[in-house]
């Protein structure tokens, strides 16, 4: 359990549960300036659909949430990103 | 964890024939069109190399992978379709890295194919097994490792879709020897997989960003790469013809609109034209179509345009808001977007005031001494070549000077390494885009550190007799590197002296390739003519001022207005 500070955001992914997927995916919210600092997946039981949630935090006030979330968007086999504060303490 | 996409429709199973998945792969290049594959062969990759011959495909056998990766990424630009490389796994696979990494910074189509170790030995850290497939994840817009040959039909068509949709950009697909090499039944009629789409522009943001247009006193256009990857050229020059309004340019940008357009102002940025910098920093209405706000086009972030309102028009909407909040956003294809943008302000005054900062501070190309002085050079260059010219460019002082002083009317006139500043670059393009535009004048230009990073590509342009046509300025130093020396680090010279050069055209000769040497500005215009004239591969090694800088200069992290200039 972790105390999430106000700059922290959830983002939730739904993706194509491909080969390297998760590797692209937390790779690119790293690369793009941002602090993982939880994380939890799933695949459903078909096997082809996972879910990703992630508690991040910019590296620096001048990171947009909004941005990281297009920017996984575009991801090929991502199919929907959504994001929220995580005012509260982190589940 | 899947093996490949399951997105990927699979075959149906009637009426199979017995193929090798290299024959496939082959087979399935053939499908997409491809003519041209830059490669190099090696042990893991060798059943697709197999299977290549008796194919449709012409394969264009480099002598470093590196330059294979580069020359698609030429092909690329140049096509607007995907330039395809090919290597071997291990150093194969490593040498494409730079290549790749040059067309994602750049957002080029590119489908990169390497071969892999046997799938039962992936992880054993077998003889040449590198993971290609995780060197790569942040520098590809996606990637496979193909498992199953059966699959191969169907990424091969999800990967050139990918690689050339929505914003381009390399995709990678991993080949393990034993997929090659294994023989499946396939049908080869199959539905191909659905690419992402723009989105359709919005309408209230179009008639937003038309009323802000319609209210501005002095807004000015800006444009970058986005013009070229959306083939959007005549749109955009429709627009600035609609609007009179006065443009600049990103490095990428430039032959967006023709050089020689009466509103525009030049390059912005590090080595912009002052006439660009200033009218930016006056402008209330910043036009953004197709760039990013890139440090280098900027200067200091937050005194960039500082008192202008942004409309920023993209066909990557991860690109609004990234570096620079616009009060209108619109994302989508930069062709209707940019025709519907119909306002017309009025903006008489602001238009000459643009025109006179252009005039006041236009170049002047009179150098003292008898050298060559290699801005004239290019400009003279340009102006005697024809409308077919393709300008590639290495990196360095050259590939500034070759932004600021060449003439370019169509966006891929002017192929540069911007993103990633590829040193190398020059010479591997132009052998791209000489066999992407067999009809194009390609001329390379290039300096002296640059041209030995690819050199053995002289030996490619030989065996293929392809006439590149290189001008090599030689300041017998790595010359920007000089330069930022000489400014910003108090002129302590550390590791740039290139005294020991070879001789240029000796060494072009010993390729087989023709080949001079000027020292004086008096050999220009017959050095100028020998070159647009020659009807092979051709080298003009051109000697310069070893102390000759790039003009003007906005030292990094500054506002752009603070330039720089030559004493």
């Amino acid at each position: 359990m972790m105390s999430a500070s106000p700059s922290n955001e959830r983002i939730f992914v739904e993706f194509e549960a491909v080969e390297g997927a998760v590797l692209r995916m937390i790779g690119l919210v790293e690369r793009r300036g941002f602090r993982i600092r939880k994380v939890a997946m799933s695949e459903q039981p078909c096997g082809r659909r996972g879910s990703l949630a992630l508690l991040v935090a910019p590296a620096d006030p001048g990171r947009s949430v909004d941005v990281l979330a297009r920017q996984l968007g575009r991801v090929h086999g991502v199919w929907n990103v959504s994001h929220e504060s995580a005012l509260e303490q982190a589940a | 964890m899947q093996r490949t996409s399951p997105a990927l429709a699979r075959i149906e199973p009637s009426a199979p024939a017995l193929v090798s998945g290299a024959r496939m792969v082959v087979e399935a290049l053939e499908r997409e069109g491809v003519r041209h594959v830059f490669g190099y062969p090696g042990g893991a990759i060798m059943p697709v190399y197999d299977a290549l011959k008796g194919s449709s495909l012409t394969h264009i056998l480099v002598r470093h992978e590196q330059a294979a990766a580069l020359a698609a990424d030429a092909y690329g630009r140049v096509t607007g379709r995907p330039g395809v490389c090919l290597a071997t796994s291990g150093p194969g696979a490593t040498n494409l890295v730079t290549g790749i990494a040059n067309a994602y910074m750049d957002s080029v189509p590119m489908v990169a194919i390497t071969g892999q170790v046997p799938s039962a030995l992936i992880g054993t850290d077998a003889f040449q097994e590198v993971d290609i497939f995780g060197i790569t994840l942040p520098i590809v817009k996606h990637s496979y490792v193909v498992r199953d040959p059966a699959d191969i039909p169907h990424v091969f068509a999800e990967a050139f879709g990918l690689a050339a949709s929505g914003r381009p950009g390399p995709v990678l697909i991993d080949l393990p020897k034993d997929v090659c090499q294994r023989q499946v039944a396939v049908r080869s009629n199959f539905a191909p997989p659905p690419m992402p789409t723009l989105p359709a522009p919005d309408e209230n943001a179009i008639a937003r960003a038309n009323a802000l247009i319609s209210a501005a006193e002095s807004p000015i256009l800006y444009f970058g790469g986005g013009i070229a990857i959306a083939r959007a050229e005549t749109a955009l020059r429709a627009f600035a013809e609609r609007t009179g309004m006065p443009s600049v340019a990103t490095l990428k940008g430039l032959g967006g609109l023709p050089t020689d357009s009466e509103n525009f102002l030049g390059m912005i940025g590090m080595h912009g034209t002052r006439a660009a910098n200033f009218a930016v920093d006056e402008c209330d209405l910043l036009i953004c179509v197709g760039a990013r706000f890139d440090d280098r086009a900027t200067g200091k972030l937050d005194t960039f345009a500082q008192r202008a309102k942004v409309i920023h028009v993209d066909g990557d909407p991860a690109e609004i808001g990234k570096l620079r909040r616009p009060e209108v956003a619109i994302a989508g294809d930069l062709n209707l977007i940019l025709d519907q943008l119909t306002a017309r302000p009025g903006i008489d005054s602001w238009r000459a005031k643009c025109a006179g900062m252009k005039s006041q501070w236009r170049v002047d190309y009179d150098a003292p001494g008898s050298g060559i002085y290699a801005p004239a050079m290019l400009k003279q260059l340009t102006e005697a070549a024809d409308d077919s010219l393709i300008v590639t460019c290495d990196v360095g002082q050259h590939q500034m000077w070759a932004a600021q002083h060449c003439r370019f009317n169509r966006p891929t006139a002017h192929l540069t390494s911007a993103g990633l500043g590829t040193m190398g670059y020059g010479i591997p393009a132009g052998i791209g885009a000489l066999l992407a535009e067999p009809e194009a004048t390609v001329v390379t230009v290039t300096g002296d550190g640059s041209i030995m990073m690819n050199i053995h590509e002289l030996a490619t342009l030989r065996r293929y007799r392809l006439p590149l046509k290189i001008l090599l300025f030689d300041n017998s130093a790595l010359g920007l590197v000089r330069q930022w020396q000489e400014l910003f680090f108090d002129g302590n010279f550390s590791e740039v002296d290139l005294y020991d050069n070879p001789d240029f055209a000796e060494v072009a000769r010993a390729f087989g390739i023709e080949a001079f040497t000027i020292d004086c500005r008096a050999e220009v215009p017959a050095a100028i003519e020998r070159l647009l004239t020659s009807r092979g591969p051709i080298l003009c090694h051109a000697r310069i001022d070893p102390l000759e800088n790039v003009w003007p200069l906005v030292p990094p992290n500054s506002p752009n207005v603070q330039m720089m200039e030559k004493k």
